[in-house]
């Protein structure tokens, strides 16, 4: 009967750690962004009730800041990135396995930001779902006359959460 | 007495029976009448014991019955998470965080129950492994769910904690089935904490596959301290990762930690492949491990042919590479026969 407590326990333990861990980033310190249609698109289906993910799209081309093309070629092997971020757009500057590192290089909290690697895609609530589906993924030929924002908070533990989305025309 | 030794209790009495009545017809050996019957008797008792207390096949065609159950709860298992995934694909989006947090910590804990239910209402288990699979699919859509609705960063933990909940219906239930499942994913959780507590990218564990070496040789040792049916999961799992570790490391050099150049580490790869392989099927022939001997000799088959491949194929005609590949097979029937013929003489 131990074995089978010990399960239940693993399964409330490890469940409540996963929630405790998204608490935690969520809650106090937190960076927010706002980027563009360029920067995001969106994954999901308007025909049954499936979930919807955002996937946010950096550059890994820009290079002012980076440290040359053998630095770069390395980028995806770190774990964490700092990027710069002109308000719409968010820039790969640097890479790094040290978080600490990358926060000491990069002090300006409002023009930098660190993620861990690049970004997970980012669940879309239920409450956005149907806005978030409205936007039509772009074809070839098809320029996008919608302008759509989308605010996404960085937590404490550098996971990503989606708090908004707006369009105009 | 476990349900696998009950059933070999079982097997002994019915091929006594059907060899005692070859030996009346034949006139070799009958019984009087009275002594028959007692035997009968004292037989089918113990037959009706075996089968009330441990639920065991009492003909070969129960036997027959069972392999199929088996396979039926192992395929019925798959497809009840493969619904609860495609359930979450289905609905999930338009579901409030909360119910979804919900949905997904119930889901293990109700599966949880539903094993404690069956294992109390029946001996051969075959519905508590049904329901321990979906448990344990359950328990991996919950914590990976949980990882995507809030963007979790992915870490082997979550292989930690489903290693540890499968070993525990495993030890709590005695099935294999779990067992090799939690044994495979403690096999695969030791290379990514490796990976992970020394700052690389954790989930290009398999890049180095040596590191699976360790934990294969740790469930090696272990199998001497467990239960029969127990040893033989943990001998497969032993044998399957050390080989088949060392048979993409003698492809594959590159996935070396040793301070060695590529050819070096796929030389050394080879020759520890044939030598463990085979002193592993010798082993596991006279200890009379079906299951060793099986998994071994395929890996040395495997290493065989990859190397024959890689040794011989372009520098000689594609019949005369598979002829090759004929003689030598020949050859190893003539050394098996070799064996048995000694193993004969020895006994």
């Amino acid at each position: 009967m131990r074995s089978l407590f010990a399960a239940v326990a693993l399964v409330i333990a490890a469940s409540g750690a996963a929630l405790l861990s998204a608490w935690w980033n969520r809650t106090g310190e937190y960076r927010e962004v706002q980027l563009a249609n360029k920067d995001v698109w969106v994954r999901g289906s308007t025909r049954d009730r499936s979930a919807v993910f955002l996937y946010v799209n950096f550059p890994y081309a820009l290079e002012p800041m980076a440290d040359g093309p053998s630095e770069h070629r390395r980028l995806p092997r770190m774990m964490y990135s700092a990027f710069a971020f002109d308000g719409v757009r968010l820039l790969l500057v640097n890479a790094s396995r040290s978080r600490e590192e990358l926060e000491q290089r990069y002090t300006d909290r409002r023009r930098y930001l660190i993620v861990r690697r690049g970004v997970q895609p980012i669940a879309v609530p239920a409450h956005l779902r149907q806005i978030a589906l409205e936007r039509e993924p772009p074809g070839p030929d098809r320029i996008e006359k919608t302008r759509w924002k989308y605010r996404i908070r960085f937590g404490r533990n550098l996971e990503p959460w989606l708090v908004g989305i707006e369009k105009s025309q | 007495m476990q349900q696998s030794d009950a059933q070999r209790a079982a097997a002994q009495i019915l091929s006594f029976r059907a060899e005692l009545t070859e030996l009346e017809r034949d006139g070799v050996l009958v019984l009087p009448p009275d002594e028959r019957a007692h035997l009968d008797a004292y037989h089918d008792a113990r037959l009706k014991t075996l089968s009330r207390d441990f639920d065991i096949d009492a003909s070969a065609v129960e036997g027959r019955l069972s392999i199929g159950m088996k396979i039926a709860s192992a395929l019925g298992g798959l497809a009840l998470c493969l619904a609860l995934g495609n359930f979450v694909q289905r609905y999930w989006g338009e579901l409030s965080t909360a119910v979804q947090v919900l949905l997904l910590v119930s889901a293990p804990l109700l599966s949880l129950f539903a094993c404690e239910f069956a294992a109390r209402r029946e001996k051969t288990l075959y519905f508590t492994s049904l329901f321990c699979l979906v448990a344990l699919g359950a328990f991996v859509v919950d914590l990976y769910v949980l990882g995507e609705i809030f963007s979790l960063t992915p870490t082997p933990s979550a292989f930690t904690v489903w290693a540890a909940f499968a070993l525990l219906l495993a030890y709590r239930y005695r099935l294999r089935l779990m067992l090799l499942l939690g044994l495979l994913l403690c096999v695969a959780v030791v290379p990514m904490w490796f990976y992970y507590l020394g700052g690389f990218e954790w989930t290009w564990t398999y890049r180095r596959v040596e590191l699976v070496i360790i934990p294969g040789v740790i469930c090696g040792v272990l199998s001497f301290r467990q239960l029969k049916d127990f040893a033989a999961v943990f001998r497969a799992v032993a044998v399957a990762t050390i080989l088949s570790a060392l048979l993409v490391l003698s492809e594959w050099g590159y996935g070396t930690f040793l301070p060695i150049s590529k050819v070096s580490a796929e030389s050394i790869a080879t020759l520890l492949g044939f030598a463990v392989s085979a002193w592993m099927t010798t082993v596991a022939i006279r200890r009379d491990w079906t299951e060793t001997t099986i998994l071994s000799s395929l890996c040395f088959g495997g290493f065989l042919l990859f190397k024959m491949y890689d040794w011989l194929w372009d520098t000689m005609p594609a019949f005369l590479f598979f002829a090759i590949i004929g003689v030598l097979s020949l050859g190893l029937l003539w050394l098996f026969r070799r064996m048995r013929i000694q193993l004969k003489e020895t006994a």
